[in-house]
């Protein structure tokens, strides 16, 4: 009985710690001598990130909408103006005039649009 | 579950996708290193030995069919590893009839070790370590580290169990009486 308590301790201090460690890039010479690279088994594992993030796009985006589209409708003028061009078809039907539902379908396409070219980012840098 | 895990990685491993072998490194790499250190009494050596042993087993890896664990086939191949690089090629000795270790007061040891901080205690298993041979100490780490049996550690100096059995039990005899002895001391230095 009192045998198993000092091997129990033993054991517990040798599993805690006791061992001395190999150098820390110990893993990274193996898979060198492996001829694999460090690089490439990270790539393989970890998804790329893009730099900005989904999120911020959506909130750059945001705020990009707000400042364009709904300022201007407050103004005298009674809303967006159009420029003396002639604007494509869709970009007409997009354009907001003080319309809250073409507001509303224009961040809703905006939104897919962006987390769209998140996703195909992803994809494109993760081999 | 986590031999599950082991085993799909080492059909990988068996595939050929060595990206897959990161996992079993970083799992057995301080072991492997601390029984080449043990073996070769160097760092930079046996941090060289630690590697090709792991470099062998993946070569190798066909070879592992599941009849022991991972880890004591890959101890196995750094044991003898690390005793080709060694002038030493004898680590055990045959000396089974040497002098019998003294009986030892275990109940004052496992009280006293109760009361114990975490770094007293690796500082007395230490000090207890140093007064054992070479080949003792190297057996007391095989026979701790990972709960190691009696059968796997013989697996792994390729000895018989009869063997390593008398030979733990020796060693952990003279590491109660070394942990006695420290003990002792420890008592004096707290009066």
């Amino acid at each position: 009985m009192k045998e198993e308590k000092i091997d129990r301790f033993i054991r517990k201090t040798v599993n805690d710690g006791f061992i001395e460690n190999p150098s820390p890039n110990f893993t990274e010479n193996v898979m060198g001598k492996l001829g694999v690279t460090n690089q490439e088994a990270k790539l393989k594992t970890k998804p790329f990130k893009s730099k900005w993030g989904l999120r911020s796009m959506i909130f750059i985006y945001l705020v990009l909408m707000i400042v364009i589209l709904l300022i201007p409708a407050g103004l005298e003028s009674g809303g967006y103006q159009l420029p003396k061009f002639e604007l494509p078809t869709i970009s007409k039907y997009l354009v907001l005039d003080g319309n809250i539902s073409k507001l509303l379908i224009t961040l809703i396409l905006g939104g897919w649009f962006l987390i769209f070219i998140d996703n195909y980012l992803k994809k494109f840098f993760t081999r | 579950m986590k031999a599950e895990i082991e085993n799909i990685v080492i059909e990988k491993i068996k595939s050929g996708d060595y990206n897959a072998c990161n996992f079993i490194v970083d799992k057995y790499k301080a072991f492997v290193f601390n029984i080449s250190i043990r073996i070769v009494k160097n760092r930079e050596d046996a941090e060289e030995v630690a590697q090709d042993s792991f470099i062998k087993a993946f070569k190798s890896i066909e070879g592992f069919k599941y009849e022991s664990k991972f880890s004591t086939w890959l101890y196995r191949i750094t044991f003898n590893n690390a005793i080709s690089k060694t002038r030493n090629k004898k680590i055990f000795k045959n000396d089974l009839d040497d002098n019998v270790v003294d009986s030892v007061n275990h109940s004052h040891i496992s009280d006293g070790l109760e009361s114990l901080n975490r770094i007293d205690r690796k500082k007395i298993l230490k000090k207890a370590m140093e007064k054992l041979s070479e080949e003792e100490n190297l057996l007391i780490s095989l026979y701790y580290f990972e709960e190691n049996s009696v059968a796997e550690v013989a697996s792994i100096a390729g000895l018989e169990a009869n063997y390593i059995k008398v030979k733990v039990h020796r060693a952990r005899k003279k590491l109660y009486n070394g942990l006695s002895q420290v003990m002792g001391i420890k008592m004096e230095d707290v009066l």
